[in-house]
């Protein structure tokens, strides 16, 4: 896909179609309002002239006409500017989250450096102590 | 959805799904129909001969044949959830040597759209009626009956029997020569 993007003319490849996060939020409840409604009117003017293809017909007709709703940037999607500065700062605490899991995730040498002394791992004493146990 | 080819994709796919929702309903509308529509069947002129079938085990089989009258209207069977009918003749009948046997006489395609009525007369089988062994002689409990293949848009292919069946009597002596 990237590779066929690539291939368009530059001017065409430089327009940009972002919205903002509300306008993002209002062009997916749109879309699916739009093509749930078309496929419901679909079902039921199918179900009454008993043609199947009438039914895709007018489903494929919502589609259509969402496509022309939501995928152009219209400016109505762009009412609400993303706040850059607070972008910003997210990314930057996100970085400093994945610099810490870089430092302390992983056992480092440094981390080792005291060592725990577990007590000596002999076979008898241990036995005998369960022994007694047992006996008592 | 922040550029338009990741809205193009969202609007994209769920369409597909409203469109097999959509499927499976007009599926569901047409699920419990019985599918069966009456017939009448009638033969003439039923025949045997003992000759040996190349095709199967060289021995001397029975080869019937007959002419038979089929008329029926399947209009009632084709909905908006129908494609194609597939209707077949069968010869059921039972010998000593097999409890049941089953031939199909003649078989036909009906496209929705194709004019429903089936007026067959005085047809000959497209299919030879071949017995396995020598139980046609004088058997006269052969039925005919029409069935049909309902093939759907979405679901499953009913397999239906058509109300009305015929009963054949093929004569007690063989004959010779050719039909």
């Amino acid at each position: 896909m990237d590779g066929l993007l690539n291939m368009l003319p530059e001017s065409v490849q430089k327009i940009s179609s972002y919205m903002d996060f509300n306008g993002q939020k209002n062009a997916e409840r749109i879309f699916q309002v739009l093509i749930v409604l078309h496929g419901i009117i679909g079902f039921v003017a199918g179900f009454i002239t008993q043609q199947l293809s009438i039914a895709v017909y007018i489903l494929g007709f919502g589609f259509l006409l969402s496509c022309l709703v939501i995928l152009p940037p219209w400016p109505y999607f762009r009412s609400n500017p993303i706040k850059v500065r607070a972008l910003i700062a997210v990314y930057i605490l996100g970085f400093g989250f994945l610099l810490s899991c870089l430092v302390i995730l992983p056992p480092w040498p440094y981390f080792r450096s005291n060592p725990i002394k577990w007590h000596p791992v002999t076979g008898a004493p241990a036995v005998e102590k369960v022994e007694k146990k047992k006996k008592k | 959805m922040h550029s338009i080819w990741t809205r193009a994709n969202a609007v994209f796919a769920f369409t597909l799904s409203v469109l097999a929702a959509m499927t499976f309903a007009a599926f569901l509308t047409t699920a419990f129909n019985d599918n069966i529509a009456p017939v009448v069947i009638k033969s003439s002129n039923a025949q045997v001969k003992n000759v040996p079938n190349y095709s199967a085990n060289r021995a001397k089989n029975d080869l019937a044949s007959l002419n038979f009258d089929i008329q029926v209207d399947v209009s009632p069977v084709f909905n908006w959830n129908v494609k194609q009918l597939f209707l077949y003749l069968v010869a059921e009948y039972s010998t000593p040597l097999n409890p049941l046997n089953q031939v199909v006489l003649w078989d036909k395609i009906i496209l929705r759209g194709d004019s429903p009525v089936v007026d067959v007369s005085s047809a000959n089988p497209k299919y030879y009626f071949w017995d396995d062994g020598n139980g046609l002689l004088g058997n006269d409990n052969v039925t005919l009956v029409l069935r049909w293949n309902v093939i759907p848009n979405a679901g499953y292919l009913p397999l239906v029997q058509a109300s009305g069946s015929h009963t054949v009597r093929f004569p007690s002596n063989y004959i010779t020569g050719k039909f």
